[in-house]
């Protein structure tokens, strides 16, 4: 029942902020850092690989050694898998321009698996220029497994 | 090894089914995943501690989620060129993939339209695959610069 507690609380929360960011610069060092990580290079020195704007926003790095961060949207839904992630982009961000962004909880739902009933939540995060016009959209699935 | 730049020159000769990109990555190592994780501020231990991974259930090293979407978005995008620009993209993991695996990324257009704001679109669907089996499934929607397709390539309602 816990499991079905915790869908109907974040149901509930749906559209609430969970968080928000202004004034991330587009650095260079970190485009370049995430071109290396992915292996790729540019056409020339202006071109930004697409997914790097989902990466300005992360805290720093905070390494567990013994255990797994708990990825969690509410207490009783733990370790979940991803079930898909989408992007929209209205335009490519530079290098230099500032940032800010914002993550709402977009949805949520259950459907009933073979093990077991399943939680979808889906967190949106939109990304805007100092104008406050939209770069891009990234949306995230997690699904969290219940106890049948 | 195919990679079709969508450009005036050639997108009107594209058609649905084509293969427009086949990029064979060399196989991930774990030094790879750990400068991927620190340049991404990753901290989860079952992308870069082996023991860590075997002992919370893996065969090896977990490759990244996010670094396998970042190359199928990056490979979709490569092919608007610069002046255009992936628009939507959409991704699903089907299995996990480890380290040591060599995934090959491929790319095959839809359909190809132009839209009521008069843009040009093609639709494609792009696969991770590792020894032939998708791993990763996505789609892709790409504006093309103007003038990249002319009207009379076109049928009502989107060619190809």
């Amino acid at each position: 029942m816990e499991f079905e507690r915790a869908i109907e609380r974040l149901i509930a929360r749906k559209s609430e902020e969970l968080w928000a960011r202004s004034a991330v610069t587009v650095e260079r060092s970190v485009v370049d850092r995430f071109c290396e990580a992915i292996g790729w290079r540019g056409r020339d020195a202006d071109d930004i690989p697409v997914a790097v704007i989902a990466h300005l926003f992360r805290d720093s790095a905070d390494v567990h050694r013994d255990e797994r961060p708990r990825e969690t949207i509410d207490d009783a839904l733990v370790n979940p898998m991803n079930g898909g992630t989408e992007f929209e982009f209205h335009r490519r961000p530079r290098i230099g321009e500032m940032i800010s962004a914002q993550s709402i909880l977009k949805d949520v739902y259950s459907r009933q698996g073979k093990s077991g009933p399943l939680g979808f939540v889906v967190t949106e995060t939109n990304f805007f220029d100092a104008a406050g016009s939209p770069i891009a959209a990234q949306r995230v699935t997690m699904i969290y497994r219940g106890v049948a | 090894m195919p990679f079709v730049s969508l450009n005036p020159e050639n997108v009107a000769s594209v058609v649905s089914g084509d293969l427009l990109a086949r990029i064979v990555l060399p196989p991930v190592t774990a030094t790879q995943l750990a400068f991927y994780c620190a340049a991404t501020g990753v901290t989860d231990p079952i992308h870069y501690d082996r023991d860590f991974a075997r002992r919370a259930g893996f065969p090896d090293l977990v490759v990244n989620g996010s670094l396998r979407i970042a190359w199928l978005a990056q490979v979709l995008a490569d092919l608007a060129e610069k002046r255009g620009l992936l628009e939507a993209f959409s991704c699903s993991h089907r299995r996990p993939m480890f380290v040591g695996q060599a995934p090959v990324l491929e790319v095959r257009c839809l359909r190809r339209e132009r839209a009521s704001d008069g843009l040009s679109r093609v639709h494609c669907e792009a696969f991770n695959l590792i020894d032939g089996e998708p791993v990763d499934v996505a789609t892709g929607i790409l504006r093309l610069a103007a003038g990249a397709m002319e009207l009379s390539d076109l049928d009502s309602g989107g060619a190809s």
